[in-house]
């Protein structure tokens, strides 16, 4: 019977497919193939080494234009259009790896200090793996774990800020945080654990970066949109076909970062719990294109239904303190 | 081929395989979209590389759904690792009250990796029990017995729901 229900839910676990991600696969390789056919040709043309080599070669390629943080970034604009592409492709994945592995190489150790073997990570929290990296290092220090502690505060890295501090045993705990952020990421972090080892202290230093899933295209509002209409439950609906105030609302409904998937932490109280909703639409009559429905409360999740599809949850914070001035 | 008909045909290939990848790794992840995305994607790079590499013609849809299952089944073994270092393993699952096919896949989802790999592997790829222990490289009675612990887990998730 169990065996039953287990079959014949995953036969219908394929449902939860985003429609939009066939799409995005293929244009990243369809980039990943012009980048490789590019360079192959030019490797081709100069040497005529056979085709392996020239494989060989681009991959040697793709590694220095990752270290030279060359990326693809793909933007659409409110007129549906990609604004902006370079050819080397690098996924979020990567960039936040790249960052991570950054976070530990800037770290200014102690004299003296010695690499030693690197626990692998644990994932203590339900972090998603789909929009999280970690990397850890570590070393053996000559010095007490006071002295050590003391060290790594007085060279913290730049950018990087204390946020918590523990003990742990005999030992200290604390973790420093990428401030401000990059466009793009929820969270850089890291966390350093120092326990003592006989006379030297053992450091242990785990980065962790989070970063916000990219929008999907089909989510944008499209450019003949020039009206929204917002409603909060019993307080009615106000319309707005004022261009400063739809540009702001398109600009913040656009400028908002796709909600992470997995357990967070976020407020639930609010002064005006509730919903909104913002309805985009070319005119007052017409049948709004893009439909977004904001909690006030919570992770002030924003659900977004573009046509009669919806798209994934996107972070509502921004478009909520405006809409929230429209009622109240 | 020219290097815009290699390409052409690469595309077309992918969009006539990527539907079936993506459903069986849907499938095989019990759901969970993120890492089935970031399977599939792995799964079509490794394809581009053949492709370039002229090996073409090896680019089928049986050997896709091969390399789809052996990056499934790294990646259940990776995060096995991982929880082995856990003295209570975080595979605990939300709270849900559904009684559907979406809690069951939520339950599934909450097993430790090496038993979701053996659901994966028995119920979606239907192999047998001899197959399945080559993959994950262990003996077929240990097979056995992640696959009892599994379905014994998921009765009294299920169970308790119900309740």
């Amino acid at each position: 019977m169990i065996e039953e229900q287990i079959r014949d839910a995953l036969q219908h676990a394929d449902a939860g497919a985003r429609p939009e991600f066939g799409a995005e696969l293929e244009a990243r390789l369809a980039a990943e193939y012009d980048g490789v056919d590019g360079m192959a040709d030019l490797v081709d043309m100069t040497s005529r080494r056979p085709r392996r080599w020239a494989l060989a070669t681009i991959g040697i390629a793709a590694t220095l234009a990752v270290l030279l943080g060359v990326g693809l970034f793909a933007r659409t604009s409110n007129d549906g259009s990609v604004t902006a592409t370079t050819t080397v492709t690098r996924t979020p994945k990567q960039q936040a790896q790249a960052l991570a592995a950054k976070l530990l190489d800037d770290l200014a150790l102690p004299p003296g200090a010695v690499a030693a073997k690197a626990p692998l990570p644990v994932n203590f929290g339900r972090l998603d793996p789909s929009t999280t990296v970690r990397a850890t290092k570590a070393w053996l220090v000559p010095m007490s774990v006071a002295d050590a502690d003391a060290y790594l505060r007085a060279h913290s890295t730049s950018g990087m800020k204390v946020t918590a501090t523990g003990t742990i045993g005999g030992g200290k705990s604390f973790t420093a945080d990428l401030h401000p952020l990059p466009d793009g990421y929820a969270a850089a972090s890291v966390d350093l654990v120092l326990e003592p080892a006989g006379n030297a202290t053992h450091l242990t230093a785990e980065a962790r970066v989070i970063w916000y899933p990219p929008r999907p295209l089909a989510e944008h509002i499209p450019a003949r949109d020039k009206v929204v209409t917002a409603t909060f439950g019993s307080k009615g609906s106000k319309v707005f076909t004022d261009a400063p105030t739809v540009n702001k609302l398109i600009a913040q409904f656009e400028s908002s970062p796709t909600a992470l998937d997995g357990v967070h932490s976020c407020p639930s109280l609010s002064l005006h719990p509730g919903m909104y909703t913002l309805k985009f639409a070319a005119s007052p009559s017409a049948r709004p294109d893009v439909v977004v429905t904001i909690v006030d409360g919570g992770c002030r999740g924003a659900r977004v239904r573009v046509g009669a599809h919806d798209a994934p949850v996107l972070y509502g914070y921004s478009m909520l303190e405006a809409v929230r001035g429209f009622f109240h | 081929m020219t290097d815009r008909a290699g390409r052409e045909a690469f595309l077309e290939r992918y969009r006539a395989t990527q539907p079936a990848v993506h459903a069986y790794l849907l499938r095989a992840c019990a759901g969970e979209r993120g890492r089935a995305e970031d399977l599939t994607q792995e799964t079509f790079s490794a394809a581009l590389v053949a492709w370039c590499d002229g090996r073409n013609e090896q680019v089928t849809l049986p050997w896709l759904l091969t390399v789809a299952r052996n990056k499934l089944v790294d990646e259940y073994r990776k995060l096995d690792r991982e929880a082995q270092r856990l003295p209570n393993a975080p595979w605990a699952r939300e709270q849900s009250h559904r009684d559907d096919p979406a809690h069951v896949l939520e339950c599934i989802r909450a097993l430790p990796p090496m038993q979701r790999a053996v659901i994966a592997l028995r119920f979606v790829d239907d192999l047998p029990v001899a197959e399945v222990a080559r993959l994950l490289h262990k003996r077929a009675g240990a097979i056995d017995s992640l696959q009892r612990r599994a379905l014994a887990t998921l009765r009294t998730m299920l169970e308790e729901n119900a309740q």
